[in-house]
């Protein structure tokens, strides 16, 4: 039990530092987000953090955000979350009665610890009695009954605990398959994100995910996409895009259904972004244009479905500018607005160097133009690319010009060959050296630390 | 017996090669060889130092241990000795020989005449080794000696053969003797600029089974630092095999230099960050006698920005060259740099003056050139390989081996012909 608790605590640690390290660096201005939408594909605390989310990066939408959220809060425990969504918008509208110390506030908030409490005190006397009794499937139950009631309170550490307790009185597979879910939940409020990949595997070695005949009984289909879900924000949180993209792309909408989490435009979006990151031009054909199952998932958001396919279709311009259009939406979701920048960046460096494959020479005029950016910046992107080896030219920075480069691989084999073999030499000398040094027992500090050190620093 | 009869019986047993008997009289006559104690210098005339190499080796120690007296006859009485010795007898008693060149070190240093050890030193390590490629005691001195006559080309002697092999010295071989060898030979070969040597030299050393850290894996491991900055443009780490304790405490001790380190690979200005920890820390790289390689890394950063700008452009104005490196001189200090680059041969470019624009051109490898190269790496490394196969055989002949790998294998599965052989006979 212990460890849980540590656990538990460590792991709340970390998502504080993280969120303080991305909160308020930036503003987002014009966004196209319909937060009745959002208030309805989500739910639980999923739907307050991202509601939170807004408030405190899109001062458009920031009172109204709360509005909803607080409507949301209201329904559930999380006395934190309420405090903390009454101080924005005491902070919003400088409005008394909207402050978390207003008596209004302070009476909801007494009622809300008294109730709370009881139904604390009814669950644990329930799960005692079973206990008692050892009805092993009321007890599980008990736990995640008690698990459910602490995440409505926002205490994510005793949830966890709950429901790893459950563990021990599972007797089916879809016991585990619940249990583990309830886990992946609250670790992905926590953003433990290697939970979520360790419990995906435990989930995944039953053998949900690859076995067929298990996969076709509509419920078990429901879990798996969830699972998959998980997994996939796991490893997009973790700026493993690739695998990010690989999971989500197995999803199909039909049985995606996952309000506790994520929403199926997400899966489209975060799957899209990681996949325009990551594949190259026939994998970014087969696996997510022409995809039948990812079709679906890619006209809930028309424009990043045009993104990817100007992308394949090499108009960059166009690319880049769809992308834009939707930058504010994509940050103002929790978990892709640290991975913003750098996903679209990472864009842009391909499209740059797809650009210039086809050619032998580019004049940068032009192709500043369709990256609508200025010679000199374009000069330092290409600059970075060349010393990574993505892109294999040299600029003429007189008459702008980008000119690919041949190089000689009979040379560059003579270089490869001669460096190796000098470093194959060096070691070897130094192997047969060592062997000897051990033979000859040569070793320092048989004395005592203080006294060797001494000695020999008396006489250098 | 009498001292006389002594003096007889130790120079008859010399000339008959009875050498184990030498040692096991004078462990049994204590009370007689306390008469060299009192003289030690008419003791040694009892022995002729070619002949009765160990009579007069086992009197000096009783000098070494007493005083050394008249330096210039103990210099005297040293370079004799290692012109003449018997090899087969000082190699009986080669710590003491090891020793007295070792405080003929010390002496000759305090005395500023370091160059005056060089011939003996060097004669006594050519006569005493048992090939070029074994490693003893007195390399440290020489090189040591070297360093204070600050002349370093005479180390190269010594230092341009990899040393593969120690010279038998007793039950374990000196560390300090043999760390010393490796810092002083990378020290050397820093102040020389082959930089790739002396990171090795220094690795060497790093890598050093440990289990404290020694003064002059400290000081070996700042200029690790500062070569591997000079010579690969970061710092490199050290290799898996290096020891926990090196590898563990040793960065806290040297925090400037992995400062420095930082400094140097930052993205944005490594220039002015390097200012910045050459300015708070000068003292101590002055301190540690480091500040000539820590200015030679101050202009390798010039060079290697624009080293790296000649892969990424065909032609570059002065002023963008300047900007880009972050030369606070402008186009002129740029132009002084690549006039000396060019000069050197570590670019490829040329300079339209009335324009100000280089043009960089391909690094061209020359075909017959890079042949050659390729044939003396070969012959290195056949070289090696037959070191390799000579310790091969040696271990498989080894009876501790092969009782091992009998035991284990019981008998069965031995690929190697020659155990087999062994096993057979």
């Amino acid at each position: 039990m212990a460890v849980f608790k540590s656990q538990g605590a460590s792991l709340h640690v970390e998502s504080a530092t993280k969120d303080t390290k991305e909160l308020d660096d930036y503003t987002v201005e014009n966004t196209s987000l319909d937060l009745d939408a959002i208030s309805q594909s989500y739910s639980g605390l999923m739907k307050i953090k991202r509601l939170i989310h807004i408030a405190k990066h899109c001062p458009m939408l920031a009172l109204d955000a709360t509005h909803y959220a607080v409507e949301e809060v209201k329904s559930t425990f999380n006395i934190a979350a309420f405090q903390d969504i009454c101080n924005i918008r005491h902070h919003l509208t400088k409005d008394p009665k909207d402050s978390s110390t207003c008596p209004e506030a302070i009476s909801w908030i007494e009622d809300r610890k008294r109730q709370s409490s009881l139904i604390l005190e009814t669950l644990d006397k329930d799960l005692k009695s079973f206990r008692s009794h050892s009805i092993k499937e009321s007890i599980r139950r008990g736990y995640d009954d008690l698990g459910d009631h602490y995440l409505k309170c926002g205490d994510l550490t005793n949830a966890f605990k709950c429901y790893s307790r459950a563990k021990d009185y599972c007797l089916s597979d879809k016991h585990f398959y619940g249990l583990y879910l309830n886990i992946i939940v609250v670790s992905v409020f926590v953003g433990n994100w290697s939970t979520v990949i360790n419990y995906y595997n435990k989930a995944d070695s039953y053998g949900i995910i690859s076995n067929k005949q298990l996969a076709k009984q509509a419920d078990m289909l429901k879990i798996k996409s969830r699972l998959l879900a998980a997994v996939g924000l796991a490893e997009m949180c973790l700026e493993r895009y690739k695998n990010a993209a690989r999971y989500f792309l197995q999803l199909s909408v039909d049985a995606f259904d996952f309000p506790e989490i994520l929403s199926a435009h997400d899966v489209a979006i975060y799957a899209g972004l990681c996949a325009l990151a990551t594949y190259d031009r026939p994998d970014l054909n087969n696996k997510v244009i022409s995809s039948n199952t990812f079709k679906e998932f890619l006209e809930l958001e028309p424009t990043l479905r045009n993104a990817i396919c100007q992308f394949y279709d090499s108009k960059y311009t166009a690319c880049l500018g769809s992308l834009r259009s939707i930058q504010g939406d994509l940050l103002l979701d929790p978990f892709l607005a640290p991975h913003v920048t750098r996903l679209l960046g990472e864009i842009r460096r391909r499209a740059l160097v797809q650009y210039f494959t086809p050619y032998s020479s580019v004049d940068m005029n032009k192709m500043a133009e369709s990256f609508e950016s200025t010679i000199g910046e374009l000069e330092d992107e290409i600059s970075s690319l060349i010393l990574e080896g993505k892109i294999q030219g040299r600029i003429d920075a007189n008459a702008k010009i980008l000119y690919s480069r041949s190089v000689d691989p009979r040379m560059l084999s003579f270089k490869h060959v001669l460096e190796a073999g000098r470093a194959y030499n060096q070691q070897t000398a130094y192997l047969l050296l060592r062997a000897n040094m051990m033979k000859q027992k040569v070793s320092v500090g048989h004395a005592q630390f203080g006294t060797a050190y001494e000695q020999e620093a008396e006489y250098l | 017996m009498s001292f006389d009869k002594l003096v007889n019986d130790v120079r008859s047993m010399c000339e008959q090669g009875k050498y184990r008997h030498v040692l096991e009289l004078f462990d049994r006559s204590k009370e007689l060889t306390l008469r060299f104690r009192e003289n030690p210098d008419a003791a040694m005339k009892q022995f002729n130092p070619s002949k009765h190499t160990m009579g007069y080796l086992l009197a000096l120690k009783f000098k070494l241990e007493i005083n050394v007296g008249d330096p210039e006859v103990f210099l005297q009485q040293m370079t004799h000795l290692a012109e003449v010795f018997h090899l087969e007898q000082a190699r009986k008693l080669v710590d003491i020989l090891a020793f007295a060149f070792h405080i003929l070190t010390s002496i000759l240093v305090d005395r500023k005449q370091p160059q005056r050890g060089l011939l003996p030193l060097l004669t006594a390590i050519r006569r005493i080794r048992e090939t070029s490629s074994h490693l003893t005691s007195i390399h440290a001195d020489y090189l040591c000696l070297c360093l204070a006559a600050k002349n370093l080309p005479a180390a190269l002697s010594l230092l341009d053969t990899d040393i593969l092999n120690l010279n038998y010295e007793g039950a374990s071989f000196d560390s300090r003797s043999f760390l010393l060898y490796f810092y002083y030979g990378g020290y050397i070969y820093s102040a020389l600029k082959k930089f790739s040597r002396a990171l090795y030299f220094f690795e060497v050393c790093l890598t050093t089974p440990s289990s404290a850290i020694s003064a002059i894996q400290v000081e070996a491991y700042k200029k690790y630092v500062l070569v591997s900055l000079l010579l690969h443009g970061k710092l490199r780490s050290l290799p898996k095999y290096t020891s926990h304790a090196i590898e563990r405490y040793i960065r806290n001790i040297t925090g400037v230099y992995n400062d420095l380190a930082t400094a140097y690979v930052h993205d944005k200005k490594p220039l002015q960050e390097m200012q910045i920890v050459l300015q708070s820390s000068r003292e101590e790289f002055v301190k540690d006698q480091n500040s000539g390689l820590v200015k030679q890394c101050f202009a390798s950063l010039v060079k290697r920005s624009i080293q790296r700008l000649t892969k990424t452009f065909i032609t570059l104005s002065l002023k963008d060259l300047s900007e880009r490196v972050g030369l606070e001189g402008g186009p002129q200090e740029a132009e002084h740099y690549l006039l000396q680059m060019i000069e050197a041969g570590e670019i490829h470019a040329s300079i339209d003056q009335t324009q100000g624009m280089i043009s960089f051109q391909d690094e061209q490898l020359i075909d017959g050139q890079i042949v050659v190269e390729l044939e003396k790496e070969l012959r290195d490394c056949m070289f090696l390989g037959e070191m390799l196969k000579v310790m091969n055989m040696n271990l498989s002949k080894d009876p501790k081996y092969v009782r091992k790998t009998k035991s284990t294998t019981s008998g069965t599965g031995f690929e190697d012909s020659s155990i087999k052989e062994i096993l057979s006979v």
